[in-house]
């Protein structure tokens, strides 16, 4: 059967519909397949959200003993500046305190910017977001024992932080005198100063 | 939008028209027309109140011709273009031509045999045919009587194998010839001037001509048992059935067709003044025979049945989206039902804990947070390079001849990294996947060391450094002590440049030498 153009005529309004017919079939089903899919997307996240509570409740009692075990510990961190804003001001007047004690020569210092930190060392850092700030510390020294003094006394007046890595050198063939108030050796440390957000305040960042 | 269950049929004699309009399989009402240009008027009036009914037209001719063909047997496009050209062959000039499968042979070459029917002559059938095509109606078939009288037989179970049927219609004496229920052949003697007592000789005649017909044709052979069967519309059927019995000899039975009529659905009285309105009504009841009509003539039908099916296919699509959303919606339903029992299940569990919560000391966070804070702190080494420095201490007391020129002390969880490498800010202790068995940071330290008072003595220069590399390992806190640089390259891969008279110059190459010293952790130490 060969169709004419009349023919064709007759048959645009049927062709249309079944294709309106199909192109709502379509979205309608799509819009249902997503609506599907976002309640299921919804649920997922809700038992998730369960487990959690579930969780948190079944472990209330040991959480007790935690918050018992733990809490004064922390409120010493907060307090040295381990959680929360870092004190840089403090930090700098405890390293003159140092090289002031030590009557040692002059410690040069720099701090560069905070940034987001994800050690390998830290396997769980809860909701906490850890910080750090590299320092650089360029001091020179009688001898040894001054850059042991120096990171020890900031160790004991500080918050945690990590020494990653010191460099002590003495120029080729110079004999070490720790009679004379020379500085017989230099060293440049590069330290971690790590410090910790509180959840909440973490959010604004 | 999808038709209507409304059906005109139509029966064409040479005579006239009869067209019934049936509703479903119930004969609504049924007029007339005869054979002259005033009832064609009508006709064409009539058929412009069913514009859209479709039209299924029977024809009751004396120009009818039957041929019985075999063909090989074949199938698909192959048996359509064979059969097309029978056809051609069979009756050239005719409009109106089918081709009807019997069966096949039971013979060697299976072959398909056919029975090959045309209407010879459908002058007769042209006013009506003018109105049908200038009125657009959908017409759905041209068929012929004697083909839907098939039907008769089959369903009053009539079971010879030789049966010639006799009914008489309005047009005149119709002889149908059937081979095993088949159609075989069929002719049409009108009726005009045949008084009642001059009706049995009147069959008598014609039968025996039909019989002469079927012997010379070779469908019947002389001796074959040939059973006559007259449908009775009224009691004179009884009579000429004894009549042609007594003297033809040949078996005749009569059957009640106002019964089957009856039991067809179609009232008695209609078929007793119209008895083609029976055969009318076998093709509302949907027996519906093999098709005359060319196809530029079902057109029209053809395409509104495209269209009906292709709003049935987009009803069907419709459906179908909307039988599928309603299972994802109804999912969707079941998840939102799911989702609110579970956010319900956390709120209790959530309010449980609150309660016991409120016996907790005071926190600023959870108690897990309170913990990882605390861990934190402790997993930040405190270390120092003292460690370091005392192990090189302890080993400068056994090797006095060795100045430390360079010490490069770091902690880091690579044990591979390199004294040139860059600071293990960042790219190594920051990088390393967290809980893995490297995780835990170590003390490396690189160190240049030199040979005090060198004099060239590179074989005791070496064994110098050998000896300070040993008592460096000897330590129980270091782990592993490499010599990265030999106070002098003796390797046969390396250059060796100097003078015999080193020892006597005032400035010599110095011995320098270079070691990594690897301290064990604390974790290893304490196990130890």
């Amino acid at each position: 059967m060969t169709l004419t153009q009349k023919d064709w005529r007759q048959l645009r309004f049927p062709i249309l519909g079944l294709g309106l017919a199909m192109i709502a079939a379509g979205l309608l089903a799509s819009f249902a397949d997503q609506y599907r899919t976002k309640q299921e997307q919804a649920l997922q996240i809700e038992q998730g959200l369960y487990n959690q509570a579930r969780q948190k409740f079944e472990s209330s009692g040991q959480e007790k003993e935690t918050i018992i075990k733990y809490l004064p510990e922390y409120n010493r961190l907060l307090a040295q500046g381990f959680i929360g804003e870092e004190r840089r001001i403090e930090w700098i007047e405890r390293l003159r305190k140092i090289h002031g004690q030590y009557n040692l020569f002059s410690i040069d210092y720099s701090i560069g910017q905070q940034e987001r930190y994800q050690p390998s060392f830290i396997i769980n850092a809860g909701n906490h977001i850890i910080n750090r700030s590299v320092m650089e510390l360029k001091l020179d020294m009688l001898h040894e024992g001054d850059l042991i003094h120096l990171i020890e006394d900031l160790h004991q007046e500080t918050p945690p932080f990590l020494v990653r890595e010191c460099e002590i050198t003495r120029p080729i063939g110079a004999d070490i005198d720790s009679k004379k108030m020379t500085a017989n050796l230099k060293a440049v440390c590069e330290i971690d100063w790590i410090t910790l957000r509180d959840p909440e305040l973490g959010k604004g960042l | 939008m999808l038709g209507s269950s409304q059906k005109l049929i139509l029966c064409i004699t040479n005579q006239s028209l009869t067209a019934g309009l049936w509703h479903g399989s119930k004969l609504q009402s049924y007029q007339v027309f005869e054979n002259h240009d005033e009832d064609y008027t009508a006709f064409s009036v009539f058929l412009s109140k069913h514009k859209d009914v479709n039209v299924y037209l029977m024809v009751d001719a004396i120009e009818e011709d039957y041929k019985l063909e075999a063909l090989p047997h074949t199938t698909g496009s192959a048996r359509r273009e064979i059969v097309a050209r029978k056809l051609s062959q069979f009756n050239r000039n005719s409009t109106y031509r089918a081709a009807h499968y019997i069966n096949r042979d039971k013979n060697k070459r299976k072959d398909d045999n056919f029975l090959f029917v045309a209407l010879s002559n459908a002058d007769f059938m042209q006013g009506w045919m003018d109105s049908i095509r200038a009125e657009h109606i959908p017409l759905v078939g041209v068929y012929l009587l004697p083909m839907v009288s098939q039907v008769i037989v089959r369903q009053m179970k009539l079971m010879s194998p030789h049966i010639l049927l006799c009914e008489r219609l309005s047009s005149g004496l119709r002889q149908t010839y059937r081979h095993n229920g088949r159609l075989r052949m069929s002719r049409l003697t009108p009726m005009t001037n045949v008084k009642p007592a001059q009706l049995s000789y009147f069959y008598l005649v014609e039968i025996e001509k039909t019989r002469l017909y079927l012997l010379s044709q070779r469908l019947i052979a002389a001796e074959t048992p040939l059973q006559m069967i007259l449908p009775a519309i009224d009691e004179t059927s009884d009579d000429i059935a004894k009549s042609i019995s007594q003297d033809q000899g040949i078996e005749c039975k009569t059957v009640d067709i106002l019964i089957f009529a009856k039991n067809s659905n179609i009232s008695q009285d209609v078929v007793k003044s119209h008895p083609e309105l029976l055969h009318m009504q076998l093709l509302a009841n949907g027996n519906i025979p093999d098709n005359l009509a060319p196809a530029e003539l079902t057109k029209t039908h053809n395409i509104k049945n495209l269209c009906r099916n292709i709003n049935l296919v987009a009803i069907l699509v419709l459906m179908a989206g909307v039988l599928v959303s309603g299972i994802y919606f109804f999912q969707a339903y079941q998840t939102k039902l799911n989702i609110e029992e579970t956010v319900a299940k956390k709120e209790k569990q959530l309010q449980q804990y609150e309660l016991v919560a409120q016996n907790y000391p005071e926190t600023p966070v959870p108690g897990p947070d309170l913990k990882a804070a605390v861990k934190i702190a402790g997993a930040i080494n405190q270390e120092t390079p003292k460690k370091m420095m005392q192990v090189i201490s302890a080993a400068l007391k056994g090797a006095p001849e060795i100045a430390i020129n360079r010490i490069r002390w770091m902690q880091t969880n690579q044990l591979d990294i390199k004294d040139g490498n860059e600071s293990a800010q960042g790219n190594s202790a920051a990088q390393q996947v967290a809980g893995t068995p490297e995780s835990a940071l170590r003390q490396i330290g690189f160190i240049n060391a030199e040979i005090r008072r060198f004099k060239g003595d590179y074989r005791a220069a070496l064994a110098s450094a050998s000896r300070f590399a040993n008592q460096l390992r000897a330590n129980p806190s270091v782990e592993q002590v490499k010599i990265l640089q030999e106070p002098v390259n003796v390797s046969s891969l390396a250059n060796l440049q100097g003078s015999t008279r080193d020892e006597n110059t005032a400035q010599r190459t110095p011995a320098i030498f270079k070691l990594k010293v690897v301290l064990k952790s604390e974790e290893s130490e304490s196990l130890e």
